[in-house]
């Protein structure tokens, strides 16, 4: 785990010697991953050979032409949570961003902000607020980079009404030969960072594709993204405290509904109708598990309420209406919302329920998100059963029921995944319904029989999408060779940019495909 | 057990990142958004709670050995257990009690604690107290009042100055003040004076659990054979290890109060009132001990069982029911005096960097921490910063000098005097 003679030093002569460092102490620190532990693949993961901190866009540019002159291999990261950010070979580097995280810019007339990667969604968010704006927050958690985000995904809470992965506007990408690309706007001087797309070539799809590059293709180092209205208080208003927190909208501006349905089918439907109508700023069909543990203060009051609220807890569908122009809008859009409920044979939970009770954070979750790592409280480890399908919200569902379901009660079986029968995923609507996303969560222990369990389904789910010709995403590193094939061979071009780009493989090499197909 | 204990922990983290900041739904602003004071002055993982329980790991698992970098990764930690806070949230972890068990399991090796430590701690072996100053001159302070010797004579309530009123000098006032104005007040009060010995956080903050259970024990057997029903103190550090660490050594058979809340019942009781006006605006400190150090904290013994349940179930600390109202009501209580609050508070408050044994070991680390609050301070527009503790006083006016602040700092004792 060490570099080339001399790289170290070229590292520290350009970044200063405080801002790398390779003793294992601190490169522990990145060493280590959820998932990795129970899929085994822990094993075949290193500590990094050294961590380095750049300062800007010209440090990051230096760092990659050393690691080129040098041949050694690096990783950029933002705040780090998905396992393709632990070093797969021993000569690897982690770029890490802690220096850079200023917010540039936040322009009220064109709503876009300028940031750094290591800018949270939380702390662009409460500035965005300040001046009557907001931005869509990961579901990741409002703590996890804009940047980092944007590229891999880009969905949010608000996604229905902001859209899907549509926030990346000018950026300066440092490329894996040092160079910089700008791209849309960036690329024209003077012209700002206003717009993603520009004249002649558009490279957004080069930089971020289905779910990103994973550091596979240099580092995006200034990011503008989209900003978008919002009428509500300048600080977020949370109430309580830990672990109770919250959230306490305007009612007259903010309002959630949680709406029972006879069936999903019914539920869906009311997706497609709200769609239909243009209303509603977020339309989420939220699985009991979720909501759940979203508001358990502990792992045991999780597994105490969870056999009696997954009987409770069923085709529920969490609206959010918002009153950009004003609190008429609401009281228009609740009109509209009540008339498809009636029609479909909705049944609104009660604000004096205990259901309610429990669900009522959803709006603070859709708005920021602060409560999803809580996913992890309920088992320990956590993931959805493979490929998100991504496609209309019918074909999101029968994906789920078709495959993805029959495998979650597989694990169910062997006891590896917690008890669920409420068949619930989270459904989510994006861009006014047209588009959707289905996550169904499985929860298990940081066990490896439980992992092999996990793993095994989630390769299944991408066979299962193939065989029924179904949207297969998420197919990360090595698992492109096993949905490239069915899909125009999409794997080989992505491979063709990877060595254009990168020819000697020093930028994360696995990623976003691996050059030789796992054995 | 030590850190095995909470090898459950420590490969459950997903590394979310929570441990670094303030809950995001309490975020007010991207500058004041971190919880964690060694984050924000490494930089590296590693100084988070996610990047010390991959230390903890590694080690454990033999995966490396002590370096320089370990110790100091592991001791430039304030163990202000703000990462315990919204970790917390999320997980049911206890990263704090790792932070703990990881400086025991160092000391255990022999590998700390740090030479910045020595001195304050064979201070403590010898004269029981960190600042190297005799032990016979400890009740000095108080040597001007007329003031009941609890070796001597009984009282009901004693007021354990600690060390740092005790014998630095440009703090004696806050336990006078304090002291004085108990009597004032009719309460049944005494002091240790020579006998009172250091109630041992600086030890057990460096990992030396043996000669920390040995003080710990020696001052619970003092305080019960001298028949004293209430103890109460000014120094947050104090408190927080009555709290917190005492209940694991003996039985505590009477009640542990801080200054503040003392005034605070004082006042709600009506046996203190203000007949002056101060017109100050101020803004609170919460010390970390006082704060989320504050709570008692849970002595479980038991495992992880099926889906990581504690068997048998256990309490969990969230920060949130430490000393945060009483100062407050005390402060609203003054005539003129007008409370302005931070973006960091009570369970999220920033802290002033000199916990953990940082202030000895790397004091430019603790004054860039201070520095940071009193930036924080003055954006309230406040004229004073208030806490009630002899640490967060001392490093946050060292804040003040590094920030070239006009802004002042003083004890809540110091403003309820002048009311009076």
């Amino acid at each position: 785990m060490s570099l080339p003679p001399g790289a170290y030093e070229a590292l520290e002569n350009a970044l200063g010697a405080e801002n790398v460092c390779d003793d294992p102490a601190v490169t522990s620190g990145y060493s280590y991953m959820w998932l990795l532990y129970s899929t085994h693949a822990q094993s075949g993961r290193y500590r990094p050979a050294a961590v380095v901190l750049p300062g800007s866009t010209k440090d990051v540019q230096t760092i990659v032409k050393i690691a080129n002159r040098y041949k050694f291999s690096y990783i950029p990261v933002g705040t780090n949570l998905l396992p393709p950010t632990i070093p797969a070979r021993p000569d690897t580097i982690i770029i890490d961003p802690k220096r850079m995280d200023k917010i540039l810019q936040i322009d009220t007339q064109n709503m876009y902000a300028v940031v750094e990667p290591y800018v949270t969604y939380a702390q662009l968010q409460a500035e965005a607020m300040k001046v009557g704006l907001t931005i869509t927050v990961a579901e990741a958690g409002a703590q996890v980079s804009v940047v980092a985000n944007n590229m891999f995904q880009g969905m949010g809470g608000t996604g229905h009404k902001f859209g899907y992965n549509r926030g990346i506007l000018g950026c300066d990408w440092v490329l894996p030969n040092g160079e910089i690309l700008y791209i849309g706007s960036r690329g024209n001087p003077h012209a700002g960072w206003f717009w993603g797309d520009c004249a002649g070539l558009n490279l957004k799809g080069l930089l971020r594709a289905d779910s990103g590059h994973c550091g596979g293709l240099g580092m995006v180092t200034t990011m503008a993204v989209k900003l978008f209205p919002y009428p509500g208080p300048k600080t977020f208003p949370v109430k309580g405290a830990n672990p109770d927190f919250k959230v306490d909208f305007p009612k007259d501006l903010f309002r959630l509904n949680l709406i029972k349905f006879p069936d999903r089918k019914k539920l869906i439907e009311a997706m497609y109708e709200i769609g239909h109508a243009e209303i509603a700023a977020a339309v989420h069909e939220e699985p009991a598990s979720m909501v759940l543990s979203g508001a358990s203060p502990s792992v045991e009051y999780f597994w105490e309420k969870w056999p009696e609220f997954m009987k409770q807890w069923r085709n529920v569908l969490s609206v959010t209406l918002i009153g950009f122009s004003s609190p008429r809008q609401v009281v228009y859009e609740q009109k509209v919302l009540d008339q498809i409920v009636e029609e479909l044979g909705g049944q609104y939970i009660r604000e004096d329920s205990e259901l309610w009770r429990i669900g009522e954070d959803n709006i603070g979750e859709q708005i920021r998100t602060g409560l999803s790592n809580r996913l992890f409280r309920v088992a320990g480890d956590f993931f959805v059963i493979g490929g998100f399908g991504f496609d209309s919200i019918d074909q999101s569902y029968k994906m789920s029921e078709e495959y993805m379901w029959p495998l979650i009660e597989e694990g169910q079986r062997k006891g590896h995944f917690i008890p669920d029968d409420t068949h619930n995923d989270w459904l989510n609507s994006y861009q006014l319904g047209h588009f959707s996303e289905t996550e169904p969560l499985i929860f298990f222990e940081h066990d490896l029989d439980a992992g092999a369990t996990f793993i095994t389904s989630y390769m299944k789910t991408i066979q299962e999408a193939l065989k029924r010709k179904m949207c297969t995403t998420w197919p990360l590193g090595p698992m492109n060779y096993i949905a490239g094939p069915h899909m125009c061979n999409y794997h080989e071009l992505v491979l063709n940019i990877k060595r254009k780009l990168d020819p000697r493989l020093t930028s994360n090499p696995d990623y976003p495909v691996p050059q030789q197909p796992p054995g | 057990m030590g850190l095995e204990k909470y090898r459950w922990d420590l490969v459950n983290c997903e590394r979310c990142s929570m441990c670094k900041w303030v809950h995001p739904w309490s975020i007010k602003s991207r500058d004041r958004a971190r919880i964690c004071p060694s984050m924000q002055k490494y930089k590296y993982d590693a100084y988070s709670a996610q990047g010390r329980f991959d230390l903890a790991r590694a080690l454990l698992e033999g995966e490396i050995d002590f370096t320089p970098k370990t110790l100091e990764v592991i001791y430039t930690c304030t163990l202000c257990g703000g990462c315990d806070v919204t970790c917390k949230f999320t997980r049911d972890m206890e990263p704090l009690e790792v932070l703990h068990e990881l400086r025991k399991y160092v000391v255990q090796k022999g590998k700390g604690p740090l030479p910045g430590h020595v001195p304050a701690v064979e201070s403590i072996r010898k004269n029981n107290n960190p600042w190297l100053q005799p032990a016979a001159r400890r009740g000095h302070w108080a040597r001007k009042m007329k003031v009941k010797d609890i070796m001597k004579e009984r009282a009901e309530v004693l007021y354990f100055a600690g060390c740092t009123y005790s014998y630095n000098a440009n703090l004696q006032h806050v336990a006078q003040a304090t002291l004085q104005l108990l009597i004032d007040t009719g309460v049944d009060v005494g002091i240790l004076g020579a006998a009172e010995a250091c109630c041992a956080s600086p030890v057990i903050k460096v990992g030396m659990e043996e000669l920390f259970r040995e003080r710990a024990a020696k001052n619970i057997e003092l305080f019960y054979d001298r028949g004293i029903k209430t103890v109460i103190t000014s120094c947050a550090g104090c408190y927080g290890v009555f709290k917190s660490q005492y209940p694991a050594v003996g039985d505590m058979k009477f009640e542990v109060l801080h200054s503040v809340e003392y005034l605070d019942r004082l006042i709600r009781e009506k046996r203190l009132s203000f007949t002056k006006t101060v017109p100050l605006k101020v803004t609170w400190h919460d010390p970390c001990h006082l704060g989320r150090g504050g709570e008692a904290q849970d002595l479980w013994e038991g495992v992880r069982i099926k889906w990581g349940l504690s068997d048998p179930p256990r309490h969990r600390n969230y920060g949130t029911n430490g000393i945060y109202d009483p100062p407050r009501n005390v402060i609203r209580a003054i005539p003129g005096v007008e409370l302005i609050e931070m973006e960091r508070i009570r369970e999220f408050s920033w802290c002033c960097g000199a916990g953990g044994g940082v202030k000895s070991a790397f004091p430019d680390f603790a004054v860039a921490t201070a520095k940071e609050r009193i930036e924080e301070a003055q954006e309230t527009g406040a004229e004073v910063l208030v806490t009630s503790c002899p640490w967060c006083e001392s490093n946050l006016s060292d804040g003040i000098t590094a920030a070239g602040s006009q802004l002042r700092v003083m004890s809540l004792v110091e403003i309820v005097r002048q009311a009076m």
